[in-house]
């Protein structure tokens, strides 16, 4: 019994002791926050995080399936051979990062807001628009109105696609405003695109303002817009790339040759076809030799394959990848000057394009001056048997579009512009158009479907779910 | 059978007069494998009503007639065994245990030892012996089809690879839906971790539990009910698996030794065909360094050796490789439409799966000590286990285990006891699954033609220019110095190391007080501690990384866990009796990751050092967590009238992972009753009966969050593609941004609450020759977290939300019987039968959850399905279901997602006999998992390639040609590598079109038709055991038994799968099951082993 009495005592000196330290249990760093994360950052480094984002959707797949069905790459392999044939659901196509991308940009300027800081507002709202306008330029209707605020709009709506441009503008006419503050925080440690200089912040929503205003066709705007906008190559935005896989590499690189060697490349692309034909041709003021060689190289993947050039070229791994360029700017200047009927100024615009190409400047690099020449042209290389009159049109305002548009293919490589153009020159008027052969069938792809995770989580998808080949309101 | 029976009933009626008394007889019972003394074993004249019964000792001492010829001892749990009595006045006995499942001894959730026969939750037990002798090298594979409603998956067929084991179907989305295993009253680690590079599906991982010695294992129980499982709360919902290691035993101090050694060897069971008609190239050219397999048809080359384009120069010349030996390899010319064949003469085939497998082998040596007197027991061990996979190089498992279990009898109130394991395991693995350095990816992409065994060589430029150590593949046949694309997976045996090294020490010590007869009390506390030590290499020129990578990734895990319990018995009468059991118990988990990689390696070939990079090629990162609960449970055990058995348990629980907006503790119930029906006086009647217990449960369990769900972070930017490997803020470049994470966190949390109701027969019959046992069950998981997929538009993609029912019903029937057992002779039948139906009830008003670990988004929950169906692409369909077919014949690709497969299995069942006279045995095992659907990834892939074995057909367009899918006419009369099919407008062209469009799963066109029936039987087990113990052979080598066994394991295997044995997975342990995209291939397995006993 003596043992007895001994045993009660211990477990009741016990039971009290884990009694009352119980609730201390859970007293521990490792317990009251998470060990591996912070709860909250400042707005320069979520802003550094998010510009790597918008980056990112700059050259992704989305991107390079844009520039397979543009006629600008060619798949041969695995995945890419189906987008290549068209064959794509919904399950191919995702909306992360995009919109959680979008949606820190949108963080970006509440936490600008809460500190009254205008510029670092501006840019948060530069990098809203360019990610929303990617969206809508592949899905046609998204969410935007509702967009990124669970607790209110747990089902976004899908605005009407016009109505995702108008508001575009307005978020893009706002960023101007806020970039033209007389103060602010651009943080030029963490913009890794413009160092903080919110001049070339607002240069570059104005260029963006003028590329949705060219898609509605509202060429006074794209003008007007196009003159506020980048002024000089050296203003380009671009996402600079380094030499760390997995970290830094440029994109491209990674997927032709790190990632997915051989799966796509350039051999029988319109683009490829395109640039050839400007080589000894009669159009004795263009020598394209020097870019089509920056752009491409042979044999890399396989005996006599036409690849992407990753050695020496426009895909080395530390090559930058443009967002919004100075060409861009400037040709959508020259096509909306030419439609509007303006050929001087439209020459004057392609004229300054070949100019800096003649100097070798391609999207913050220079390529090789052996077989380079962009002598500028006049408007009589555009007459009945002009130089530069390729298809020898009667007509001078098509033929100066036609090498516009040329030239912009030719700009655009591997940015989803080309993919736009494919689709928007079909409507656009006069009717001006690139030959581009279809890969199969005898449909045009026309968008980008749903992706299936939106199809399970969101009912407001549009239904009956829209294919690949149908046609989208802005482009139509 | 009954006429056994009567034979039996004459024969022990005609022996039943009782004669005078006349000599004594002595002698001692001891146990046969341990040598423990046997108390309380029944000795009795056969034929009369003679008896004794042995003491604590083992010894008895019997005054038996002379007349009297056969002496029979018996005790429960033990064989019967009859000995002739002739002169002999001394008669020691070693009994044997009987297997069967009668009134045995089961251990309960916390370790405490109760009768089976008074239990009420279904309980299924797997002695260690028969785990052991099932010649698979690991615990989880081990117990496959042995007990009814355990589903055991291996996750592929490389050494030291981990298995996936489900009881009643999944309960859970959350985290790991493995169930509790508990060693010796200790929680312990079943992670099944996939870190670093191999991360996405490279590399096969371990199961922790594998580390235990299956040697070591006394035995197995698997609680799958409910309420047995229900005092571990909220880490109980999928089941608890208790696994006891041996003890020593009472041998009045004699010393057992045991050896035991196995040598196995491994072979592959199943591999995917490949064609060997065609050759490398395309559209019936023969094309050197071609992708695909669609070439020349390679019997109509002209043979001998190739032609060779040698000359610098020279239009194709491309500089040449030479091989180790001397040979040298050049551009051969492609073909033409004059010539398909171009310069490829060679009509020789290479086998590619004789190229990296062998012939796989383990070598398992056991040693173990034990013994003890009345008031000691311990017992030592030492088992290694020495492993080569199929793979010929750089695949291997190492297993060194030790054991040491000891207790005593401090005093009549004190007993403290303590059991501690230590293993060091260590492996190599292949990569494998989608992933360009894939063993198996590499091998079947490769031509017939082509020969992988030249695999490095020195690429001469055309310049002149000299690259050592060349990776030569099939794309890069003269190895240049560029990507491979695909690893020639020969190159990548013996150049790409993955290795683990493992040391873990788990152990418990326990303090056992007993201040007075009634009461009764317990301090338990234990660790389980490891550290996982992974280094990944890839060398310069692997397919995967260039220029070379080096990871290193520790992974640590440290488990505290304490149990004090109090339990009192009280006697109130014969008729009613009680316990109470009070206890608490407090448990800590700490997990830490470590990883640094780089790439670009600087010096290729030097050792597996950090530094051997720019700081820009390094990653690193490391991760920590901690939990923490503690919990207050009671049990209460009331016995009534001899035949009703209630208990009746509650936990309450508090854990450290709840957010701060939801309470931390829960209270997890649970009740059975058991009832023994054969105490009836109504069931006198029925002689045949013995005994039959009816049994009804309910309880719960819980699942409770993983760790730090409760906030929304923010971490480096790092964002990733499909198709490419991503970008990382950390670069300088970047200069360290941070994102948001798109996982909104949600600090309202509760735990699942899964809730079970159980209802089962147990009986034997025919002098317990016959037993069956039933079980049926339906549960119902409530509050599932669930990473809720949000529309992305909101800023996020996932919310940890408590959102989802799930449940599961089913049935679960075993028997056993011993059809003959006379003169030495036995042979008995047992067979186990299980069918569970889960289905997603709801997921809070979400139409698709697609599970995180789906692979191409195929296994996900709809609410009304069941658990992970396959949802993903099928050819367009019209409302009537037919596929719409275009204007030449072929269905088109589908746009968005469908259910197009089931991967639970309808049923499974194993079917085992054993037949054994006197000391020869041979026991064989079926079983078969039926009507699970499995993705055959590898076969839609393939289709891309050209190198499936579906693909090495010729067909010939009838008059008038033939279309393919591109609408290309073939014109009548010719010939094409493919076939002639059907879909609904007449004939049409399977061929290189197809295969590379709507034919294959490299895109979404349909992935259902790779969809296949998975159902699968197998002769999963022989064994022939023959053990010499006789009395000449023990007073000749002073040895008690040599035992001699010969198993075959997985011997043969029935399935309609055309891709590998169905019996895996691409992503492991997951929650997605049945996927298969280039998996390694699972073994076949002869196993000698030799028991030596003293």
């Amino acid at each position: 019994m003596k043992n007895l009495t001994t045993v009660v005592l211990m477990c009741a000196v016990l039971a009290l002791g884990t009694l009352n330290s119980c609730k201390k249990l859970f007293d521990n760093p490792d317990i009251n926050a998470n060990p591996n994360a912070v709860t909250n950052v400042d707005l320069q480094t979520l802003m550094g995080g998010t510009l790597l984002g918008v980056g990112l959707l700059h050259e992704d797949t989305d991107v390079r399936i844009a520039a397979m069905w543009a006629g600008q790459l060619t798949g041969l392999s695995r995945a890419h051979l189906g987008y290549a044939q068209y064959i794509v659901s919904a399950q191919n196509f995702t909306w992360v990062p995009l919109y959680p991308v979008a949606g820190q940009a949108r963080l970006m300027q509440l936490k600008a807001d809460s500190a009254g800081n205008a510029w670092g507002k501006g840019i948060g709202q530069v990098l809203e628009a360019l990610v929303i306008a990617k969206a809508t330029d592949l899905y046609g209707d998204v969410p935007y109105s509702q967009a990124f605020d669970a607790v209110r709009y747990p089902t976004p709506v899908f605005d009407k696609q016009l109505d995702v441009y108008a508001a575009l503008q307005s978020t893009l006419d706002n960023a101007v405003i806020n970039l033209s503050a007389s103060t602010g925080s651009a943080y030029p440690a963490k913009d890794f695109i413009y160092k903080g200089d919110v001049k070339k912040w607002k240069a570059a929503a104005n260029t963006l303002k003028a590329r949705l205003y060219l898609h509605i066709g509202d060429y006074a705007q794209a003008l007007k817009y196009a003159q506020q906008g980048i002024a000089a190559a050296d203003a380009d935005a671009l996402i600079p790339h380094g030499s760390a896989i997995g970290v830094d590499i440029n994109q491209n690189y990674d997927f032709f040759a790190v990632s997915r060697i051989g799966d796509v490349g350039f051999d029988g692309s319109y683009l490829a076809k395109l640039m050839q034909s400007r080589i000894r041709s009669a159009n004795t003021k263009t020598d394209e030799t020097a870019l089509y060689n920056y752009f491409f190289k042979t044999g890399i993947t396989a005996t006599n394959s036409l690849d992407g050039n990753t050695v020496d070229g426009a895909f080395v791994a530390s090559a930058a990848h443009p967002l919004l360029t100075f060409y861009e700017n400037q040709l959508i200047l020259a096509e909306a000057q030419a439609r509007l009927g303006q050929y001087n100024e439209a020459l004057a615009a392609l004229n300054s394009v070949r100019a800096s190409l003649n100097n070798g400047v391609i999207n913050g690099r220079t390529f090789s001056s052996t077989g380079r020449r962009y002598d500028a042209y006049t408007l009589a290389d555009f007459g009945p048997a002009g130089l530069a009159n390729s298809t020898g049109s009667a007509n001078l305002q098509i033929a100066l579009l036609y090498e516009i548009i040329s030239q912009r293919y030719i700009c655009f490589l591997m940015q989803y512009e080309a993919f736009n153009d494919y689709r928007r020159l079909a409507g656009a008027v006069p009717l001006v158009q690139l030959p581009i052969p279809l890969n199969t069938g005898s449909q045009r792809p026309q968008r980008f479907i749903y992706p299936q995770v939106e199809i399970n989580t969101n009912p407001n998808v549009p239904k009956p779910l829209a294919d690949q080949f149908t046609k989208l309101p802005v482009f139509p | 059978m009954i006429k056994t029976l009567l034979t039996g009933i004459i024969v022990f009626f005609s022996f039943s007069q009782i004669s005078a008394q006349d000599k004594i007889i002595t002698g001692k019972v001891t146990e046969n494998e341990t040598s423990a003394v046997l108390p309380g074993v029944s000795v009795g004249v056969k034929g009369t009503g003679i008896g004794a019964v042995t003491n604590n000792e083992g010894k008895y001492s019997i005054s038996i007639p002379s007349s009297a010829n056969v002496l029979v001892f018996s005790q429960v749990g033990m064989q019967t065994t009859e000995i002739s009595i002739g002169t002999q006045l001394n008669i020691n006995v070693r009994l044997t245990q009987d297997n069967k499942q009668l009134n045995e001894v089961i251990v309960n959730a916390i370790g405490i030892e109760t009768q089976r026969d008074k239990f009420a939750s279904s309980v299924s037990t797997v002695k260690g012996k028969s785990i052991a002798q099932s010649g698979e090298a690991n615990l989880l594979t081990g117990m496959s089809s042995k007990v009814s409603g355990v589903l055991i998956t291996r996750n592929g067929g490389d050494p030291g690879s981990g298995g996936y084991i489900q009881l009643r179907g999944q309960n859970t989305i959350n985290g790991n839906a493995q169930p509790l295993f508990i060693i010796d009253g200790m929680p312990v680690s079943n992670s099944n971790d996939n870190v670093g590079a191999a991360a996405a599906n490279g590399i096969v991982q371990q199961s922790r539990i594998n580390d235990i010695n299956p040697a070591d294992i006394e035995s197995v129980e698997v609680l799958k009910g409910a309420s047995a499982a229900a005092l571990w709360g909220t880490r109980a919902a999928n089941g608890v698996i208790i696994i006891k290691t041996k003890r020593g035993s009472n041998t009045n101090g004699k010393l057992n030794i045991t050896y035991k050694s196995a040598l196995s060897f491994d072979r592959v069971n199943k591999l995917p065909a490949l064609q060997s008609t065609y050759g490398q190239g395309s559209g019936g050219y023969y094309n050197q360094g071609n992708k695909v397999s669609f070439g020349d048809l390679i019997s109509s080359r002209s043979g001998g050796s190739d032609t060779y384009i040698t000359r610098p120069g020279d239009a194709g010349y491309q500089g040449y490789v030479t091989f180790p030996n001397g040979s040298q390899r050049y551009a051969i010319p492609s073909g033409t439409a004059a010539s398909p064949h171009g310069g490829k003469n060679s009509t020789d085939t290479y086998d590619h799966y004789d190229d990296i497998f062998q012939t796989g082998h383990f070598w398992e040596n056991n040693l173990s000590l034990s013994g003890g007197d009345s008031k000691s027991t311990f017992l030592m061990s030492y088992g290694n286990l020495k492993q080569d996979g199929i793979a010929k190089a750089l695949s291997s498992y190492g297993r060194n285990t030790a054991r040491i279990n000891a207790s005593t009898q401090f005093n009549s109130w004190l007993r403290g006891s303590a059991n501690v394991g230590y293993a060091k395991i260590s492996s190599q693995r292949n990569q494998e699954g989608d992933n360009v350095d894939g063993l198996m990816l590499g091998a079947t992409r490769t031509p017939a033609d082509f020969d992988n065994r030249d695999y490095a060589g020195t690429y001469t430029s055309i310049t002149g220019e000299q690259f050592q150590n060349a990776h030569v593949s099939y794309r890069n046949p003269l190895g240049k110095d560029l990507g491979t694309i695909y690893a020639n997976p020969i190159w990548n045996l013996f150049n790409n190391r993955n290795s683990s090294d493992v040391d873990r020490i788990t152990g418990t010590m326990e303090l056992n007080v007993t201040p007075a007869a009634w009461l009764n009390v317990t301090g338990r506390t234990g660790i389980d501690n490891f550290s996982d030590d992974r280094t990944e290499r890839f060398a310069r020129n692997s397919a995967t990384f260039l220029n070379g990578y080096l990871s290193k990734n520790l992974l640590v895990e440290k488990q505290f866990n304490t149990d004090v319990f109090a339990s009192a018995n009280k006697t109130w009468n014969n008729q009613f009796k009680g316990t109470l059991l009070a206890g608490f118990n407090y448990n800590s988990r700490r997990r830490s990751t470590r990883s640094d990689a780089i790439s670009n390696l600087i010096i290729p070939t030097a050792p597996d050092i950090l530094t051997n990079a720019l700081n820009s090629n390094l990653v690193a990162g490391n991760s920590t967590s901690l939990i923490r609960t503690y919990a207050y449970y009671l049990q209460t055990d009331l016995e009534a009238l001899d035949m009703f058995y209630l208990t009746l348990t509650g936990r309450d629980e508090s854990a450290s992972t709840f957010g701060n907006k939801t309470s931390s503790s829960f209270f997890f119930p649970s009740a059975a009753l058991a009832w023994q029906l054969t105490k009836l006086k109504a069931f006198n009647q029925l002689g045949f009966l013995d005994f039959a217990k009816l049994r009804v449960n309910w309880g719960q369990v819980g699942i409770q969050p993983q760790p730090y769900q409760n906030l929304t972070v923010f971490s480096p930017a790092v964002y990733g593609d499909t198709f490419t490997r991503g970008l990382s803020s950390t670069s300088s470049l970047y200069g360290g941004g941070y994102s948001r994470s798109f996982i909104e966190g949600n600090n309202y949390l509760k735990p699942e609450r899964k809730t079970e109701t159980e209802l089962g027969l147990d009986l034997r019959m025919f002098k317990s020759r016959v037993t069956f046992s039933a079980t049926v069950y339906h549960n119902k998981t409530k509050d599932v977290i669930l990473s809720l997929g949000v529309p992305n538009e909101t800023g996020f993609t996932v919310r940890n939300t408590n959102a989802a029912v799930l449940s599961n019903k089913g049935i679960e029937l075993d028997g056993g019987a011993d059809i003959i057992n006379q003169n030495g002779f036995r042979w008995n039948v047992s067979a186990n039968f299980s069918a569970n139906r889960n289905k997603v009830v709801s997921l809070a008003g979400a139409s698709v959850y697609t599970l995180p670990d789906a692979f191409l988004q195929l296994a996900s929950l709809i609410p009304g399905q069941p658990f992970g169906v396959f949802y993903s692409t099928d050819f367009l369909k019209d409302g009537s279901g037919k596929y719409i077919l275009d204007k030449n014949g072929f269905p088109q690709p589908g746009i968005s997602n469908e259910i197009v497969g089931n991967p639970n299995p309808k049923w499974q069942g194993g079917l085992g006999t054993t037949f054994a006279y006197k000391n020869l045995s041979l026991y064989i095992l079926f079983s078969r998992v039926a009507g699970n659907a499995v993705f055959n990834g590898t076969r839609g892939s393939l289709y891309s390639i050209g190198t499936h074995g579906d693909q090495g057909q010729t067909a010939t367009a009838p008059a008038g040609g033939l279309r393919d899918v591109n609408g290309t006419l073939i014109p009548g009369g010719s010939s094409f590598q493919g076939y002639i099919t059907d879909f609904g407008a007449g004939p049409v062209a399977i061929n290189q079109a197809w295969w590379q469009g709507r034919g294959s799963a490299s895109n979404t066109a349909s992935y259902k038709q790779f969809v296949e029936d998975g159902s699968a039987t197998r002769l999963r087990e022989a064994t022939l055991t023959y053990t010499l113990n006789s009395h000449s052979f023990q007073q000749f080598t002073h040895l008690a038994a040599v035992d001699f066994s010969l198993t075959g394991r997985n011997l043969v295997l029935w399935t309609k799968y055309t891709g590998v044995d169905p019996e895996t997975n691409v992503t492991g342990a997951g929650l997605s099951r049945g996927q298969d995209w280039f998996n390694n291939p699972n073994t076949r397995s002869f196993i000698f082993s030799l028991q030596i006993r003293y």
